[in-house]
């Protein structure tokens, strides 16, 4: 019968929060009402509310910085397959078609050095811009 | 909804600012769950940081099927629960059977009565002693104003259970007020 009453008080309190009117069928209870409605009310108060953890800004700064090493993986991965699949052509190419492939390989290289050079020196440059002009103001314009 | 939808269509196209807006829409709600839940509040924030990491990398998976705070504090739910099986090295649910029945028994000393003066006080002191389902229930019901049903798909219990534990914790809650101010 106790635990009746406890939950038709809880009820009708809860009623009451939602706009209810009161009701007076619990006379007896007035001690119980009392308690619950006090309790009601502690534990609808905020004690230690999240001010002080500022977890949005460090959050965004670890997720950034995931994607971007992810990024630099699958960069270095795509320059390492263009630099294996062109070594392996070449030795397929000295191995079945012909051996004297590397001697032109090596003639057009030391020929060439200088627009290899500048190539590799604009893919370097580009890389550079990317990630302090590009990245920056992504970063910038998630603060 | 279709804000929600929008939200995260942003997000993950790959707009972090939107996502910054999301975890502060949220972040009371996964907070205030953690910090319930754990006993160690230094690893609240870590926990949290967690929450949020999941939720990015899992959002392609979100469906609509509930509201978006509704999976993001089962996320948290979840999170919290392996962590303290983690640290407690026990499952949530063994530990939390064996302190609710020595809960129901224990006599507080009258020293820890006095100085437990401020009603306040003692109301969270007794709620945070509650196993954790009971003050998960309650600080979701009675802080976030979630329904039975949110809370339900929140903790993974049906409707009617998470109705029972509101009723069973308040009614302990109760007794346990009614035995301090009787004290003082």
């Amino acid at each position: 019968m106790k635990n009746k009453d406890d939950e038709v008080i809880q009820q009708l309190i809860e009623a009451q929060l939602k706009g209810a009117q009161p009701k007076d069928d619990l006379q007896e209870n007035l001690e119980d009402i009392g308690l619950y409605e006090l309790l009601f009310r502690e534990l609808s108060i905020e004690t230690d509310v999240a001010d002080n953890l500022d977890i949005a800004d460090k959050i965004i700064r670890y997720i950034s910085r995931k994607q971007y090493q992810l990024e630099s993986i699958k960069y270095a991965f795509v320059i390492f397959v263009v630099i294996a699949f062109f070594f392996l052509i070449t030795s397929l190419s000295i191995m079945f078609v012909d051996p004297g492939f590397i001697a032109t390989i090596v003639n057009i290289a030391t020929i060439h050095i200088r627009i290899i050079f500048l190539i590799v020196v604009i893919l370097t440059i580009i890389k550079a811009l990317d990630k302090v002009l590009i990245k920056k103001e992504q970063s910038v314009s998630t603060q | 909804m279709q804000n929600e939808k929008d939200t995260v269509e942003r997000i993950l196209d790959g707009d972090l600012n939107s996502f910054k807006i999301l975890i502060k829409q949220h972040e009371k709600l996964v907070i205030g769950m953690i910090k319930r839940i754990i006993k160690d509040q230094n690893d609240v924030e870590d926990l949290c940081q967690e929450v949020f990491v999941k939720v990015f990398k899992n959002l392609n998976s979100f469906k609509f099927h509930s509201k978006l705070s509704t999976w993001i504090g089962q996320i948290a739910f979840t999170t919290a629960l392996n962590h303290v099986k983690k640290v407690s090295g026990k499952s949530h649910a063994t530990v939390d059977i064996e302190a609710f029945e020595n809960y129901n028994q224990t006599s507080d000393n009258p020293e820890s009565l006095l100085i437990q003066k401020s009603t306040s006080a003692f109301i969270q002191g007794e709620v945070s002693k509650l196993p954790i389902p009971y003050r998960t229930i309650l600080t979701l019901y009675h802080l976030q104003e979630l329904s039975y049903t949110e809370i339900g798909e929140i903790t993974g219990l049906p409707d009617g259970t998470v109705k029972s534990y509101l009723f069973r914790a308040r009614k302990l809650l109760k007794d346990k007020l009614a035995k301090h101010l009787k004290a003082l």
